[in-house]
């Protein structure tokens, strides 16, 4: 760029921002002093803890999803419940209505309850 | 530092055991030229001195974000560029610093930490009448010869906006001096 090779050849490109004699080595020695003791804690997380987190999460997951899965197993044993007495009541019912057209049909037949007895036990 | 010692350093960075003996490898190496950027925006030694120190306090604390996506010296330059802007910005709002490029001039000329001549301080001058970022941009090219994807990295800029900064930047100066001569 040709600009830039006019203010290098004005200016040169060195450093005019001078240091105290040996500022570095202070510096450093200084900025150590006072950097804060660290907790053990690398900067890259390692897998272990990682997967000891994940299994802490799966862990909990499996509570819930037991808990939830319980729940809706009794609650739909209670609603079973609530609705089988209804059909069951509606069942003995019509079982009761079959034994009536039963007697019936056997008292216009003519057929007594002896003589079914004998047949079925096959001594008629 | 070679790639390969960097590596290695990072590696060590990661071992509580020689975590602090890395970071002041880390130190040593790289406050010179953090130093050298940062000293060109605030031009106070004084100044420059606080902010180098945040620079690496910052970083020691915040080690377990660097994940080496970037290169350890790019990772500081950022801190340091970042922590030298929000020192201007403070300035501007918090103290009655004259920033304007005379006064600059002015205050090289009485510090004992600036070696400079008189084309150096015109240099100087025209620098300090530019906007902010724009002579980060240019310090960082003319002086330290960064590259601009690096440099990308540190300003959290494209690369494209950096080279028509630092071409405004070039330009402006050019213009400064062709209007003293």
């Amino acid at each position: 760029m040709k600009e830039e090779d006019f203010i290098r050849k004005k200016c040169g490109g060195g450093n005019p921002f001078k240091t105290p004699e040996g500022y570095f080595e202070q510096f450093t020695a200084n900025l150590m002093d006072k950097l804060p003791e660290k907790e053990g804690t690398p900067f890259r997380q390692p897998a272990r803890f990682a997967w000891r987190k994940a299994a802490w999460y799966a862990a909990a997951a499996t509570v819930c999803g037991a808990m939830f899965l319980g729940a809706f197993q009794l609650r739909s044993v209670r609603h079973a419940h609530q609705q089988i007495t209804p059909v069951t009541a509606l069942a003995t019912e019509s079982e009761n209505l079959d034994d009536a057209y039963i007697n019936d049909a056997l008292d216009y037949a003519m057929v007594s309850n002896e003589e079914i007895v004998l047949y079925l036990t096959d001594t008629y | 530092m070679t790639p390969t010692e960097e590596t290695s350093l990072i590696k060590q960075l990661n071992e509580p055991a020689l975590q602090r003996k890395a970071f002041e490898q880390v130190v040593r190496h790289y406050s010179p030229p953090l130093y050298r950027q940062i000293r060109r925006m605030v031009y106070s030694h004084e100044d420059a001195n606080d902010i180098l120190q945040n620079t690496f306090i910052k970083a020691w604390t915040n080690l377990e974000n660097f994940r080496g996506e970037a290169r350890l010296g790019t990772w500081l330059y950022r801190i340091a560029v970042n922590e030298a802007l929000n020192f201007l910005q403070r300035q501007k709002t918090t103290t009655a610093i004259d920033d304007a490029p005379a006064a600059v001039v002015n205050r090289l000329r009485a510090d004992a930490y600036f070696d400079g001549d008189e084309a150096e301080l015109q240099l100087q001058e025209a620098i300090a009448g530019l906007p902010e970022k724009q002579r980060a941009v240019f310090q960082l090219k003319y002086y330290e010869e960064m590259k601009y994807e690096e440099m990308s990295q540190i300003l959290d800029t494209s690369v494209g906006a950096l080279k028509a900064s630092y071409h405004h930047a070039v330009k402006k100066i050019c213009d400064f001096f062709n209007s003293r001569d």
